[in-house]
């Protein structure tokens, strides 16, 4: 138990404001679990981050790890969002550790199925349980030596940007996680043309966003078209207008979903 | 009775319905409420983990549920199936019902009032100040074996 004395309560009229001035830290743990965009910088030639839970804490994720050479990279969508969301973060970023630690699985499809297999023997047997424990899932691994790069998805998708126009490299139509009487495969897809490619991982929730003109969903062909404009940023200067785009779409809507966009490139 | 203390009580009241009612229907377990008493001296009553809302708008206060890790642990294990849970889960199982319960309140409360996302710690927090002439309205809840507090003060 633990009691608040006298000689601290004292706070004076502005009293409420001091409620903000308590750390949260549920909100401090769910940013710390996360890899710092400065590690994104050295495994890529330019790369940006935004991550804007919809409250204090949020359901998307992301991954980083390197190899030697290669690079992997993944984000992740967990179902739901909030506090429980985020305690999913933490079983996925576990589960991946999980497989570094312990096994030598290099390609994004092998490592989405090893993901989905954990998930379901961790969860197996827990059948009242409140929680949804799919996820939406994109790896990418880039190695640096040979300049390729694969991708795999678990309904999330890969988008390249490049002055000929967007590409989406699509995941498959099946979550992590979900439940399935059939066996899952998730295809790892080799990735052409790098070099003069900008890409983009985004959550679920970039284009649950309402807004716009016809106050409807963003669709990837707009904010594609928007990055393809702004192709020739670099990605800190994307980061910036990518946040103001998003936030002119919402206008007064506000934000209705967790936000979570990564952009990187391979070379300068 | 005075239009401050009706909605005094008023709020207090959607407040102990929205934490009854996360109990009855989410765990299936329903919550007891022991006899709540009107707490003059200034000082708060915490337990391990406590969610804390601001109140503004029309009256100025806060609402906090707290409780000791044993009880999260519980409602972790209930509703994601973890059995050991870790600080960071705890702290989370925190958030998690007191964002529930303000949103619950939130929708309730009259245009006047506001109420703030909840923020979620540990321990005592040595930013946490009260002043001394905001009156603190403790309900001690009891479920599955497990004492909570639900704490609202208004100015």
């Amino acid at each position: 138990m633990y009691r608040l004395d006298k000689s601290k309560a004292n706070a004076g009229e502005n009293w409420l404001d001091n409620l903000d001035k308590i750390q949260d830290s549920a909100r401090k743990n769910y940013f710390s679990v996360l890899p710092e965009e400065e590690k994104l910088l050295k495994s890529f030639a330019d790369a940006f981050v935004i991550n804007n839970p919809k409250g204090r804490v949020g359901g998307d994720g992301f991954w980083l790890h390197t190899s030697g050479s290669n690079t992997y990279l993944a984000v992740f969508t967990c179902v739901g969002e909030g506090h429980l969301a985020s305690m999913m973060i933490r079983i996925y970023m576990s589960a991946l550790k999980k497989m570094i630690d312990g096994y030598s699985i290099d390609f994004p499809g092998g490592i989405l199925q090893f993901l989905h297999r954990e998930v379901l023997a961790k969860f197996k047997d827990k059948n009242n349980i409140l929680l949804n424990t799919n996820a939406n899932v994109g790896i990418v691994k880039y190695c640096k030596d040979d300049e390729k790069m694969e991708f795999a998805g678990a309904n999330l998708d890969l988008v390249q940007v490049k002055r000929e126009g967007i590409k989406v490299i699509e995941g498959e139509d099946k979550q992590v996680g979900e439940q399935s009487d059939s066996r899952v495969n998730y295809a790892s897809i080799s990735v052409g043309d790098i070099a003069d490619s900008n890409f983009y991982l985004c959550s679920s929730g970039v284009f649950n966003l309402i807004g716009g003109p016809e106050f409807q969903k963003l669709s990837l062909k707009n904010l594609g078209g928007f990055w393809r404009e702004s192709r020739m940023m670099e990605m800190k200067e994307q980061k910036v207008e990518t946040t103001k785009y998003l936030k002119d779409w919402m206008g007064v809507n506000g934000q209705n979903d967790d936000i979570m966009i990564i952009g990187f490139k391979t070379k300068d | 009775m005075d239009s401050r203390k009706e909605d005094f009580e008023a709020t207090c009241n959607l407040f102990i319905n929205s934490v009854s009612n996360y109990f009855k229907h989410l765990t299936e377990i329903d919550s007891s409420m022991k006899v709540p008493y009107l707490k003059e001296s200034a000082g708060l009553m915490l337990k391990d983990f406590t969610g804390m809302i601001g109140i503004s708008g029309g009256r100025k206060g806060f609402v906090y549920i707290s409780a000791d890790k044993a009880m999260f642990a519980d409602l972790i294990n209930m509703f994601i199936g973890i059995e050991d849970p870790s600080s960071e889960d705890i702290l989370d199982m925190a958030g998690e019902i007191s964002n529930v319960v303000a949103g619950n309140v939130r929708a309730n409360l009259g245009a006047n009032f506001m109420i703030s996302v909840p923020t979620v710690f540990e321990g005592m927090p040595d930013e946490l100040e009260i002043p001394e002439d905001v009156s603190v309205y403790v309900i001690p809840i009891n479920w599955n074996g497990h004492e909570a507090y639900v704490v609202i003060g208004l100015d």
